[in-house]
């Protein structure tokens, strides 16, 4: 190679070296705090993790080795890993499209003194590290608990402290999600490519969606039809788990791919199997590399070119009060932003279907009394906790609206009027999937209509507490962005309107089954239908205290 | 005999208190003073050695064994044991509280029963030996009796000495009130704690075991408690607040302690266990204010009660005198240090009183390895921390896996076991529990500092509004507060600083516009326009000064003022998910402008504007131009009377900039003000009829552009004298 090409090679890796910093700089915020103890904290937060994960599924192992004979054999591990790469890689699709397309960054590398190649390659690196990161927290923490349970002198199959068996947990850890990543940006181009000739082509769009739903709908109605009835929990243990056994033995059988990987933990062809992975990866690269070259920067510039959407707004009426203004804006937003819509209320559409599920399995199952009166309580307590954890549309009542934030402010409409618009559109939209669930859970299982009006009272009670609290609390604490509306996504108030969702849905629901088993039958109603009630006093409370009091501040 | 040893008493008392009087009545007050604690000093040390002495009374006694009497008597003489009790907490807490209730108390209600105590002298020295007909002069009796006349002398000397005044003189009904509230509050504080017991029995079918309505009770009082003290003290003057802490601690001490000795001490009884140290540390940590000792209370002593509470080592009835005892202690240890920081008695936890208190931990918990191995050969109930016993093991599988490890040796005679992965498990469990216990307070202290500065929110819009009313003096409140005739816009005084900022952003800013006149606001970039703005507007809040729009004050009136205004802002930002006829429909709605009138405007500056055609499009399909072509329809569409445009040109194509400022003009003919920020000087120079400069947050000058013009002066020339940069 002549000097100039090197040269001109060496330029390239710097420039590329450059990006990756730049990047990295805004996606990775751990060592952006500026503050020790912060990122003393993050970090300890984040082993924690680490560690409470590890613990959990090593007990889960453990109780299938235990309990049930379960033999943590290199079909297993196999297996598992299939699992694994399957979850990393169907993220991974989603970070790509996220990463090298729909991202507005890409209107600003592609003006810098660099290639759309260079540009390319950083963002793939890019993604890389984020895939480690997963990786780190869903692949090392099952083989660290895996190693734990089936490694070691207590049980022969592995030998946990081998250098092969280490080398492995590295290697899947930290170089497979390479392959992965570049697996996932192949297949990502002509998914691009499809996608956008259906944008076009509004006939492509009707069938491309009754598709998508006519194949969701039949995969669900397939997980519920593989419940089968008369499950006997205890009983039929050692039937399941045999059978969970031949399973994974038959995919032993028929994934040499996995089971070589598998073995290569025992050091069986590890040398070989490491170069081929290897060797595989590198054309992977290339491959990846040269079918993207012409592709890439026609379709990530035209990414963010907006179709035009004309509506008839004309014969639009007006509202005759101001609070009426509002809730239409509110509904028109939302109606003619149907991504915006389901980003809000995913975890509220999801609910009615995980209901149908999980009672399927409660009516498979053979019950005792008790068993019927904990239906009710277990009903309540599921339905409460989704409902508690789809409330983002309010949680980020005030953030969503972004640079449009003036607006809330000076206007001449009071502060109230402004968050009760948005309280009462998560109120009804979440009774209303509430009623769906509650319904669905009476049908299936044999839960009277009497109980299925107390869970809706109940679940509907609880869902509004936790809407006035989480909108007075982004109203105090906004994620605003006075130049972009869009940062709201990234507001920490999302994680903590579903935790704090989470957190009550649990505890009201432990308190639920705790007083159907151990208190009369008329206490425990008391108490479940009072519990709301009580958290719903404190919400109003906060809500009339923040809105009146704290005037958040931009 | 009996009567000898009381007179004996007696005599004894009034020969001190008369030397006394002779001798200390001249002397300085800082001598009266330290004498009072060298009394108080001696009092302690005779109750301390009390304390280490066989007392059976609470032994015998509580269960009204009837050879001590009738009911009645029985009652009694527990009566006076709990009052004494009371005697002895407000006598050792005067060195550390200064409120004179306490010392009414001890005059007038404690100097009595003092008295009471040595006219029954035998039947308190038989109760506390535990033997009928005991001798007059036992050792129980001498220490009793040294108690009681040290007690009184410290009466005399209060009164007498020091001379204690009651306060009945000022306000009667409040010194009865005080006095009273306070003597059952204490009363109750120091109660025998075997008192309900025999009065009520054990009521041993509500048990108190983990998760039981039992427990449910225990823990509800609990919070009721801790409640009911903070909301009473928190708004109280220091001294007050410090004395119920003081209070709270050593009736803790004394409590648990007072009962400790009512038969000898075996080794499982020492207080090593945390909550039993912890009552004897509590106390002199807050005495003594030392953080690192509270570090230890706040961190480790309240998540050890709070876990006692939670899983208790309890299973007696209700209100017997094992569970109260346990109840009693458990409680106030939980309660005292959480009380003690709420009640600004002691500093709040940091990141560094959480790491004294590992530290502390840390020993504690070697310590107790050490005592708990070795004692074990002396005595196998010894159980501190619950390392020794099965006790955690049955509440938590876990712990009965991990003492399945276990590592023997012997030294000499005495044999060792140890159970390294049930201690390295508790250790750094219970380490686990002391962060989520730092968080936890993280957050009560957040929600603390919120509530207080809510508090200072509501008085200061009570105050805003008082005199708001005031100003309007019987006018109703949608009239203009001060309304001045010709004028649109009034600043007065306006200042601003930022969070954090040490740096004024706008500093003393005054500003009349009139009505109908096109003013600008020149300055550079970061001079201060559009916080001046913002704030006139309502977006942001400020402290200091005045803005009226109208008459209306932005502050006390805002809903009024902002009907009056229609705003640009600079970031041009809409709803992109709406259309553009939705979106200045929606403001239209929001103004309250009559459908008809809206539709009219929205034609005409829509074809003004030249967004007739794309005005059903989304917005988010407009260009910037577009979209800052609809945010000035939208503020246009309920006619302002004061129409605020933040760098309204930016973006705009020529033709736009040109009808934009045309309408400027037009919207101020009407009568109306239009208020203009921008740093391009020519645009300001052709349309404005007044401009004022600001820089750095000052306001450099208003000027007369028709003025200008006359005197031949170049509004740039003064734009950059007045912003240089020095």
């Amino acid at each position: 190679m002549d000097a100039k090409k090197k040269s001109a090679i060496r330029e390239s890796f710097s420039r590329i070296q450059k990006l990756i910093k730049l990047q990295f700089a805004e996606k990775f915020t751990l060592f952006k705090t500026g503050n020790k103890r912060s990122l003393i904290y993050s970090i300890l937060f984040k082993l924690f993790g680490f560690v409470i994960g590890t613990i959990a599924l090593y007990f889960v192992l453990k109780f299938f080795r235990d309990s049930a004979g379960f033999s943590l054999n290199e079909g297993v591990l196999g297996g598992i890993l299939f699992l694994l790469c399957l979850v990393c890689f169907l993220s991974t699709i989603s970070r790509v499209f996220k990463n090298l397309y729909n991202v507005k960054d890409n209107q600003f590398l592609f003006t810098l003194p660099v290639t759309s190649n260079e540009v390319f390659v950083s963002k793939i690196v890019i993604t890389f590290m984020q895939e480690i990161i997963t990786a780190i927290l869903l692949s090392l923490t099952f083989q660290t608990a895996f190693s734990l349970v089936a490694g070691g002198m207590l049980y022969p199959v592995f030998n946990t402290s081998s250098f092969s068996y280490v080398f492995m947990v590295l290697f899947t850890t930290f170089i497979l999600p390479i392959m992965i990543v570049l697996l996932a940006t192949l297949i990502s181009i002509p998914v691009v490519l499809l996608i956008k000739f259906i944008k076009k082509h509004t006939v492509a769009v009707i069938i491309s969606l009754i598709i998508i739903l006519s194949l969701s709908l039949l995969a669900f109605s397939l997980i519920v039809n593989l419940v089968v009835v008369n499950i006997s929990l205890v009983g039929q243990w050692f039937t399941l788990s045999f059978k969970l056994q031949t399973a994974f033995d038959n995919f032993a059988k028929n994934s040499w791919i996995f089971m070589t990987l598998a073995n290569m933990y025992n050091g069986v062809g590890i040398v070989w199997g490491t170069l081929v992975i290897f060797a595989i990866t590198i054309i992977l690269f290339f491959a990846t590399y040269y079918i993207m070259k012409p592709f890439y920067f026609k379709i990530s510039v035209t990414e963010n070119i907006k179709q035009k959407n004309v509506m008839n707004t004309k014969s639009s009426k007006q509202c005759k009060t101001v609070f009426g203004a509002l809730i239409k804006k509110n509904i028109q937003m939302l109606w003619q932003n149907p991504s915006q819509f389901f980003s809000f209320f995913t975890i509220l559409i999801i609910m009615p279907f995980i209901i149908l599920l999980v009672d399927k399995f409660f009516n498979a199952l053979y019950l005792r009394d008790l068993g019927y009166e904990l239906l009710f309580g277990s009903n309540l307590a599921m339905i409460s906790i989704f409902a508690l954890m789809g409330n983002i549309y309010s949680g980020t009542g005030v953030s969503q609206e972004g640079s449009n934030y003036y607006l809330l402010k000076s206007g001449p409409v009071s502060y109230y009027k402004q968050g009760l618009s948005k309280v009462l559109i998560n109120f009804v939209i979440s009774v209303f999937f509430i009623i769906v669930s509650s319904f669905i859970a009476c049908i299936t299982t044999k839960i009277t209509f009497v109980q299925g009006i107390i869970i809706i009272l109940c679940a509907s009670v609880l869902s509004l507490s936790h809407i006035l609290y989480s909108y007075s609390y982004d109203f105090a604490y906004p994620f605003v962005s006075w130049y972009d509306s869009s940062q709201f996504q990234k507001s920490k108030n999302i994680g903590r309107t579903i935790t704090i969702g989470l957190v009550w849905g649990i505890i009201y629901g432990a308190f639920t089954i705790k007083f159907i088993y151990l208190a009369p039958p008329s206490r425990a109603l008391i108490y479940m239908i009072i519990i709301p009630f009580v958290f719903l006093v404190f919400a109003i409370r906060s809500f009339y205290l923040k809105l009146k009091y704290h005037t958040a501040k931009i | 005999m009996w009567f000898l040893s009381s007179s004996l008493i007696v005599l004894s008392i009034a020969i001190i208190c008369v030397a006394l009087y002779f001798l200390i009545r001249n002397k300085s007050n800082k001598f009266k003073t330290i004498f009072w604690y060298v009394l108080i000093g001696c009092f302690f040390a005779i109750v301390v050695v009390r304390i280490f002495k066989l007392d059976v009374f609470d032994h015998i006694v509580k269960f009204n064994y009837p050879q001590f009497g009738s009911k009645l008597r029985v009652t009694m003489l527990n009566i006076l044991r709990g009052v004494s009790s009371l005697s002895i907490l407000l006598i050792t807490a005067q060195p550390f509280i200064k409120n004179k209730t306490v010392r009414d108390i001890m005059l007038l209600f404690c100097a009595p029963v003092a008295v009471l105590n040595i006219i029954f002298f035998k039947a308190n020295v038989e109760c506390i030996t535990g033997v009928l007909e005991a001798k007059p002069f036992c050792y129980q009796a001498i220490t009793l009796s040294i108690q009681l006349s040290i007690e009184l002398v410290i009466y005399f000397y209060l009164i007498f000495i020091l001379k204690h005044k009651f306060n009945f003189k000022e306000n009667i009904k409040l010194f009865f009130f005080n006095f009273f509230a306070c003597l059952f509050a204490l009363l109750l504080l120091m109660m025998p704690l075997h008192n309900p017991q025999q009065l009520f029995g054990m009521l041993s079918d509500i048990n108190v075991e983990f998760l039981t309505f039992g427990q449910h009770i225990w823990i509800a009082v609990t919070l009721l408690f801790m409640l009911l003290i903070h909301l009473i003290f928190r708004n109280k003057n220091e001294d007050i607040r410090n004395s119920v802490i003081v209070f709270l601690a050593l009736a803790c001490f004394y409590q648990f302690n007072l009962y400790y000795t009512s038969i000898e001490i075996p080794l499982h009884n020492l207080p090593f266990h945390m909550c039993n140290l912890a009552t004897i540390l509590i106390p002199i940590s807050i005495i003594t204010k030392s953080k690192k000792l509270f570090s230890f209370n706040l961190y480790v002593n309240v998540v050890g009660a709070f876990i006692a509470i939670l899983l208790p080592d309890n299973d007696s009835g209700l209100i017997s005198y094992s569970f109260l005892k346990f109840a009693y202690e458990h409680t106030l240890v939980f309660a005292i240090p959480l009380l003690a920081v709420s009640l600004r008695v002691m500093p709040r936890g940091s990141f560094k009183q959480l790491l004294n208190g590992i530290a502390l931990f840390t020993v504690y918990f070697v310590l107790m390895i050490i005592l708990n191995t070795w004692l074990y050969n002396y005595d196998a109930g010894v159980n501190f921390f619950y390392l020794n016993d099965e006790f955690l093991a049955q509440m938590l599988p876990i712990f009965r896996i991990t003492r399945q490890v276990t590592f023997k040796f012997t030294i000499g005679s005495l044999s060792f076991k140890l159970y390294p992965v049930f201690y390295l498990l508790m250790y750094f469990g219970f380490i686990a529990f002391m962060f989520v216990a730092h968080w936890i307070y993280k957050e009560v202290y957040k929600n603390m500092d919120y509530k207080e500065n809510l508090r200072k929110e509501y008085m200061l819009k009570k105050l805003d509004r008082v005199e708001l009313l005031k100003a309007l003096d019987g006018r109703p409140e949608s009239e203009p507060v001060n309304y001045k005739e010709g004028y649109m816009l009034n600043i007065s005084h306006f200042s601003k600083t930022y969070d954090g900022a040490k740096v004024k952003a706008v500093d003393d800013f005054s500003l009349e516009v009139k009505e109908g006149e096109v003013f600008g606001f020149l300055g550079a970039n970061g001079a201060g326009k559009s916080t001046t703005i913002k704030t006139i507007i309502g977006i942001l809040p400020f402290e200091e000064g005045k803005i009226e729009i109208g008459g209306f004050d932005i502050k006390t009136q805002s809903l009024e003022a902002k009907k009056l205004i229609g705003y640009v802002p600079d970031n041009h930002s809409v709803y992109e998910s709406l259309t553009g006829r939705q979106y200045v429909n929606y403001i239209a709605e929001l103004y309250n402008v009559d459908p008809q009138e809206a539709e009219e405007r929205l034609v005409e500056l829509a074809e003004k504007f030249n967004l007739t055609k794309a005005i059903d499009n989304q917005i988010k399909t407009y260009s910037h131009g577009m979209k800052q072509k609809i945010t000035i329809i939208s503020a246009l569409i309920h006619n302002p009377k004061l129409w605020i445009l933040d760098e309204p040109l930016t973006g705009l194509d020529p033709q736009s900039s040109f009808e934009v400022k045309e309408y400027m003009r037009e919207h101020a003919q009407k009568g109306n003000t239009v208020f203009f920020s921008s740093h391009v000087i020519e645009v300001v120079e052709k349309i404005c009829d007044r401009v004022a400069i600001i820089n750095n947050g000052v306001c450099q000058g208003v000027y007369d552009l028709k003025q200008l013009k006359k005197e031949n002066k170049s509004l740039e020339q003064i734009f950059l004298e007045k912003t240089k940069r020095k």
